[in-house]
């Protein structure tokens, strides 16, 4: 391994010493065998925090340097991107799966949509919320890509952001089917990443050309 | 009904009743924080009793979901602490505890905000995050009450949401202390506890009388 090159996944703390790793855990379901590799590895590497993110991840920190590749070795869990310049998660309440308010199943699309697009490279990083009814308990309208489920469908919502300068979604498409939808988010992406300036957010896309425009590109 | 009583007993939103009669257990956190013990006691009920899993939420809480009433008990005594200790969640950041980008202890305010909290009766339930600088990684302002940390200090917003009627909170003051900061939130949750109408958020309150009578009433005296 090349010197002074981050471990893999790992994102480089404040004591500059230290890293800490995101593992992938799609809508936030963490199974058995998981949740048994993340207790095992915390306390065989005494791993100084563990905390849960607002991306419904649950983030390892404190590792030392020569510790990050034995997690990954011991955890066995792929990579939840953090910092990269692509799809970083999807986030999903957990609709008709769970809940009572629940009218579309957000998991299973959420589910759908993680397995297809997360680490897709694209301008800036992307996040996605998927929520089950109205109440967007998954903050869909601040989520890059939204979708909220809805009696009739699905209600496709783009360029929002939740960071200190918010902007809320624009609605793009209503009433759409499962398939419509996952069809709608490939189109978006693809006309992301061939229309924003590198870093550029989606939020600041959508200020800049308007959703009318984005409309007319991909419906 | 016994195992209402049961609920009813534990620490608030320890177990919610679900539709197919199952229930969702919640373990104790605070800022989403989980010790590898803890970990491993609620991998021990999963496992013991064949559950599906966990998940992970955006509040920075795990579920254990499908837990049936025959083994609630059973589950709830084994995973350890259960429910909020606080009435009011503060979500936040790693912040300097070990981001890099960070500005200011994030984790630290927010304990201390959940403290602080814990005396106001409220309207209705109320979101709060701290981010350690301005990239605002808790999400602080799409929160009814949101400090975003900066060199000079904190920035205070209020008034967000990010549900079904999203909106963007007001900035009531930047580079302001800590103690500054619980003094204005003070104020202007007492103002809010004392003229929102019945289980009215804090987004519709802002909507509806206007950040200026906010301001005066935090600001002018």
């Amino acid at each position: 391994m090349a010197q002074k090159e981050t471990p893999k996944g790992a994102i480089l703390q404040r004591d500059k010493k230290t890293y800490a790793i995101v593992p992938r855990t799609p809508v936030g379901l963490v199974t058995p065998d998981v949740l048994e590799a993340l207790a095992r590895v915390g306390r065989k590497f005494e791993i100084p925090i563990m905390k849960i993110t607002s991306g419904q991840r649950i983030a390892l920190v404190g590792l030392e340097e020569e510790q990050v590749d034995q997690v990954w070795e011991d955890l066995k869990m792929d990579i939840g991107p953090a910092v990269g310049l692509c799809v970083h998660y999807v986030q999903a309440c957990p609709g008709t799966e769970v809940c009572k308010l629940g009218v579309r199943d957000s998991l299973g699309l959420g589910m759908e949509l993680e397995e297809m697009f997360v680490g897709k490279e694209l301008p800036a990083k992307l996040k996605v919320g998927v929520s089950g009814c109205p109440m967007c308990c998954a903050e869909s309208y601040v989520r890059d890509v939204g979708l909220i489920g809805k009696p009739k469908g699905w209600t496709m919502v783009v360029g929002g952001n939740a960071s200190g300068r918010p902007r809320i979604a624009d609605v793009l498409a209503e009433q759409l089917t499962r398939q419509e939808a996952v069809e709608l988010v490939k189109r978006f992406l693809d006309y992301y990443r061939d229309n924003a300036g590198k870093r550029s957010r989606s939020a600041r896309l959508l200020d800049k050309v308007g959703v009318d425009e984005v409309k007319k590109a991909i419906l | 009904m016994e195992i209402k009583e049961y609920i009813e007993k534990l620490p608030m939103r320890a177990v919610k009743p679900r539709s197919d009669g199952s229930f969702t257990v919640v373990p104790q956190m605070s800022q989403g924080q989980v010790s590898a013990e803890q970990l491993a006691a609620i991998q021990g009920v999963v496992e013991e009793y064949g559950l599906s899993g966990i998940r992970v939420t955006a509040g920075q809480r795990i579920m254990i979901d499908g837990v049936s009433a025959d083994i609630l008990r059973e589950v709830v005594e084994k995973v350890g602490p259960v429910g909020d200790v606080f009435k009011h969640k503060v979500q936040s950041c790693l912040g300097t505890t070990g981001c890099r980008l960070a500005m200011q202890d994030s984790m630290g305010l927010a304990e201390r905000l959940e403290e602080f909290l814990k005396d106001y009766s409220l309207p209705t339930k109320l979101k709060s995050s701290v981010s350690g600088c301005s990239m605002c990684c808790a999400e602080s302002m799409i929160r009814d009450v949101g400090l975003i940390g900066r060199k000079n200090g904190w920035t205070i917003s209020f008034g967000g949401n990010g549900g079904k009627r999203v909106r963007q909170g007001d900035v009531l003051a930047q580079d302001v202390s800590e103690a500054e900061a619980f003094d204005i939130i003070g104020k202007v949750l007492d103002f809010y506890a004392e003229n929102a109408k019945v289980k009215e958020r804090t987004a519709r309150f802002v909507e509806r009388v206007g950040v200026d009578a906010i301001k005066e009433a935090v600001f002018s005296d």
